[in-house]
């Protein structure tokens, strides 16, 4: 059974929240109804976001580390909130392995939430529905999109390409060889929801540099400082400044 | 989690409903066995009683609900989930109390109202455990997922309803002599079963730790950002933010308005029905014990500590030792670095 999912590699996440603005801009505006704000220009907003960047301070003080989690639901491969669902408004797709909502059958009771592990529900306080990451399913089979932008937002947002969208039960996609090769690792596995985005862990990363690369690399970027400052002085003298 | 009272009114309320319907099939039944069953009028009163009971509770969990007139497909996952077969429950069981007070109001012989009633309680203990599995079955909030859940639910359920039913039969001047024998060894095996809930969640060992969490095998991790926005729905849900002390009263609360005076109140009638003597004291028991429960439920919320919480810097931590390494079945985890 296909399982589309995202890989998200915690090595080259920045920490942008890219990939959260994009997922809100895209699925506020898109085909299943705006995400409500509430007080958004305000001191304490509150919203509901698929995506959200997490900020985490590991270690203790000198030796710390900040690692950025960006968590959106997991596409559980036995996904605890579908079982609960009283109406069968929470389903997982056979076909791609996307859990989704039906808006329409929601009830509003919540149950669902309390039965995710990795608390990615949110609820809808305007139209009284639960919403959550849909892996952007009214992009991915756009055919009017060119085949490159057929993936989530925040797949195509993120500026340091740190996630991978794919179906993770193809041993030959491309998520399944980043999460060979970066062995991805999933959230809470105690859980028991068996969630199929993963994670790529973060590596120590040790680069040696001796003394001869320091003065190439100076030497290059002197070059290109003074490459663009040359440009500028042009396009100032063709304004006639 | 945050108390949500359409919740807490819903299971206190259908509960002590249920409760009230069992007891006085109980006393129905064993009267019927010794040769007399109770009035008819009697009957039919406490159904009525049992009824609104259950409606108030049905009324508040309207309020829990978003899209209430959706509630009819509640009914279709009922392979997979208790909420759902709560659901399908519910309406049988009111309806087949209905019936027992309806069979006995328009005169049907004793054996007809006992046999609806007897599948009217078949109806009532399901729907007892439905609604203690909702909480019982979430693996993410272990203060909950347990058997003491629908225990307790179930036995404070049948307290209650219990102690409504010996204010029915003192004020409709029936011998409530055997529903009082009955009630109070209700009330202190709820007392009991409470009381080890209490002391289990106190000393209990929770397996989800925020390394794990977000896959860093250091147990010093801190959230410092939990992105986006101030607080969303996964905060204000999840996070009860109430101060110890509210807490703390609430317990005294419970213990003494829903076990302690019940109990007393009980005990003081159990002399003049002894003596033949009608009582009155059951109707300012079962206010008490309807007050009492609503703040074992609100506690029962307050305590419940979801694994999620981990994400967003409201977990409560560990409180009891790891089982498996007292068993030695375990490795102890490396100091921090």
């Amino acid at each position: 059974m296909p399982q589309l999912a995202l890989i998200i590699d915690l090595n080259k996440c920045v920490g942008c929240h890219a990939c959260a603005v994009n997922c809100k801009s895209w699925n506020t505006s898109g085909k299943f109804g705006p995400l409500p704000e509430k007080t958004p220009y305000g001191k304490e907003p509150t919203g509901v976001w698929f995506n959200r960047v997490q900020t985490w301070e590991v270690g203790t003080y000198p030796d710390v580390d900040v690692l950025y989690l960006p968590k959106s639901c997991m596409h559980c491969a036995e996904a605890p909130c579908v079982a609960v669902c009283p109406t069968g408004a929470s389903y997982k797709r056979a076909e791609d392995g996307v859990v989704l909502v039906n808006y329409d059958d929601c009830i509003g009771c919540k149950y669902c939430s309390w039965a995710c592990p990795y608390g990615c529900r949110e609820f809808d306080e305007a139209d009284g529905v639960m919403k959550k990451c849909t892996l952007c399913v009214d992009r991915i089979y756009d055919t009017r999109l060119p085949e490159e932008e057929r993936k989530p937002a925040c797949v195509l947002a993120c500026p340091t390409q740190a996630r991978v969208f794919g179906d993770v039960q193809d041993t030959d996609s491309a998520a399944s060889h980043a999460i060979a090769e970066g062995q991805g690792f999933r959230l809470m596995p105690e859980s028991g929801a068996n969630p199929s985005n993963r994670y790529l862990p973060r590596r120590k990363v040790k680069v040696t540099v001796d003394q001869e690369m320091i003065t190439v690399r100076r030497a290059a970027a002197v070059k290109s400082v003074r490459k663009s400052v040359d440009i500028e002085e042009a396009v100032i003298e063709d304004f006639g400044f | 989690m945050a108390p949500e009272f359409s919740i807490i009114f819903l299971t206190v309320f259908a509960g002590a409903g249920q409760g009230l319907f069992l007891c006085i099939f109980a006393v129905d039944l064993l009267g019927a066995i010794r040769g007399a069953p109770l009035a008819p009028e009697t009957v039919a009163l406490a159904m009525v009683m049992a009824l609104a009971l259950m409606t108030v509770g049905l009324a508040a969990s309207v309020f829990h609900l978003s899209h209430p007139l959706r509630g009819v497909k509640a009914a279709r996952r009922y392979k997979s989930s208790w909420l759902s077969r709560e659901a399908l429950a519910l309406p049988p069981a009111m309806g087949l109390i209905a019936l027992y007070g309806a069979a006995a109001w328009l005169g049907y012989s004793v054996d007809a109202r006992l046999a609806i009633g007897a599948a009217a309680a078949a109806a009532a203990l399901y729907l007892y455990l439905a609604t203690g599995m909702i909480y019982a079955s979430v693996p993410y909030i272990k203060e909950w997922n347990t058997a003491y859940t629908p225990l307790s639910f179930t036995l404070i359920g049948l307290a209650v309803g219990g102690t409504g039913a010996v204010a029915v039969l003192e004020i409709s001047g029936e011998a409530a002599l055997t529903a009082v024998r009955g009630v109070i060894p209700l009330m202190l095996a709820a007392a009991l079963v409470k009381w080890w809930h209490w002391r289990r969640n106190a000393r209990l060992f929770t397996p989800f730790t925020p390394h794990a969490a977000i896959g860093v095998m250091r147990p010093d991790a801190r959230l410092m950002d939990m992105g986006t926005t101030y607080q969303h729905y996964n905060t204000t849900e999840y996070d009860a933010r109430v101060p110890a002390a509210a807490v703390d009263t609430a317990r005294y609360v419970a213990v003494i308005a829903l076990f302690i005076l019940p109990l007393a109140l009980l005990l003081l009638d159990y002399m003049p029905l002894l003596r033949g003597e009608g009582g009155w004291l059951a109707a300012p028991a079962l206010l008490l014990a309807l007050t009492g429960a609503v703040a074992e439920r609100w506690l029962f919320f307050v305590e419940g500590n979801h694994a999620q919480n981990l994400y967003y810097g409201s977990y409560r931590g560990r409180k009891g030792p790891n089982p498996l390494l007292e068993s030695g079945k375990a490795h102890a985890p490396l100091p921090p670095r």
